[in-house]
């Protein structure tokens, strides 16, 4: 093998491949540096513990078997049997937590630096996205163990949005491809997990990246940049690389320390058992679901919380074009207070479920 | 500082039989883990070749930023 412009890898490649302007692409892109500039190493570190779902999610797929009789069985195989199969298992769940926790910093601090205003609104609305279907993974994961909670907590979660309008039964229906969870739910749920999900999940990310690269990082309004700001490729790209190294450390600790549990095997037979909850970042929805009476007047309490979480997924969705005093670049109290109102409702819902 | 340590030590190896408890891995559990210290060389040996890798990193980073500053 010879290579004809320099003796080097990158030499042979940049003849065949236009190695040369995903060069000069990645040097053209720069990251403002300011007062809040810590605040977007979140958006690599979300994609950092994204990619540590794939990895560990195509391991444990190896060993994995999707049917009631044998899911729980392959989930103590693959702890018990396995060469480090507990260490996968666990870094998989504990990375599940993180990477929500990362997505939930980056997308509440670009909200609050109002990073979605012109010309990055597409970016808000990709990564909104991303978020439910981040939420999706977590809820089609949290099954596969086919133990008691995985078992009452889709059990119950799938019951909730039921009362929803048009759409509530439908996709109940969808996803539990039959009456009663069993067979059909636990393979729609893990084609959901593996292959559907991944997919849409890896198309929208790329798209959210790319839309990163040409339009880089925003600064937010009336905050004066007092440094020049630093090349992506390579000065950015390291820092985003140590901390991806301290994400993946802290994962460790987590993983050896508290390794991920397993329940009793499901009976489908058997009374809900108590205390039964969803992951926490579903804590903020469970709650309001236990705050909200059954009956409010002559409303379906359920009805009531479903059309709030509607009512704040188009919100979401729309900020880009309802929060005109950003579009103008004026600071906008309004949706700020949102902000804070919205993190601190999720803060206490999260605190109220833990310590009851 | 070995007294400490092995106070340390004994700490965790409790909060963590707790947790297990508390998650269905205690007595009874169908899951076999490797034992708290099998499980802390895992960590060790993961933090070792992290910390190398990191330190690395941050070596590029310097350079990286010296050859910035220079242009």
């Amino acid at each position: 093998m010879t290579f004809p412009r320099n003796s080097n890898i990158l030499g042979w490649l940049s003849d065949r491949l236009p190695v040369g302007w995903l060069r000069e692409a990645a040097a053209a892109k720069s990251v403002p540096r300011h007062k809040h500039s810590f605040w977007y190493i979140f958006g690599g570190l979300t994609l950092f513990f994204f990619g540590v779902q794939l990895v560990t999610g195509l391991l444990l797929a190896l060993y994995y078997q999707p049917s009631p009789e044998h899911a729980y069985e392959s989930v103590a195989g693959i702890v018990n049997d396995v060469q480090h199969g507990w260490l996968v298992r666990s870094i998989h769940s504990w990375s599940a937590n993180l990477l929500v926790a990362m997505l939930f910093i980056h997308m509440f601090s670009a909200f609050l630096m109002k990073a979605y205003r012109k010309p990055r609104e597409l970016m808000w609305l990709s990564g909104a996205l991303l978020l439910f279907l981040m939420l999706g993974f977590s809820f089609t994961g949290f099954l596969l163990p086919w133990d008691t909670t995985a078992y009452f907590a889709t059990l119950i979660g799938t019951e909730v949005p039921k009362t929803m309008p048009i759409i509530g039964t439908w996709g109940v229906s969808l996803i539990k491809g039959a009456e009663e969870i069993g067979e059909a739910t636990l393979t729609r749920m893990y084609s959901l997990h593996v292959i559907y999900l991944p997919l849409i999940a890896l198309a929208i990310i790329s798209f959210h990246v790319l839309l990163n690269q040409l339009s880089g990082s925003s600064t937010p309004v009336g905050t004066a940049e007092r440094r020049p700001p630093i090349r992506f490729f390579p000065n950015y790209f390291y820092r985003d690389l140590i901390a991806w190294g301290l994400g993946l450390a802290a994962l460790l600790v987590l993983a050896t320390m508290l390794p991920w549990g397993l329940g009793d095997k499901a009976d489908p037979f058997a009374s809900a058992p108590s205390g039964i909850r969803p992951e926490w970042y579903f804590w903020p929805l469970y709650e309001t679901l236990r705050m909200i009476p059954a009956q409010v007047l002559w409303i379906n309490g359920e009805l009531i919380v479903n059309l709030i979480v509607g009512t704040l997924t188009i919100f979401w969705f729309s900020v880009p074009f309802i929060d005109r005093r950003s579009a103008r670049g004026e600071r906008s109290p309004v949706f700020t207070a949102i902000g804070v109102l919205l993190i601190s409702y999720m803060l206490l819902t999260i605190g109220l479920a833990y310590f009851t | 500082m070995g007294r400490m340590l092995r106070g340390l030590g004994k700490a965790v190896a409790v909060v963590t039989a707790m947790q297990q408890i508390a998650s269905g891995m205690g007595p009874g559990s169908p899951l076999r883990l490797p034992g708290f210290w099998d499980r802390v060389v895992v960590l060790v040996v993961g933090i070792i070749l992290i910390g190398g890798l990191v330190g690395l990193l941050n070596a590029l980073r310097r350079r990286a930023d010296k050859r910035e500053q220079e242009r």
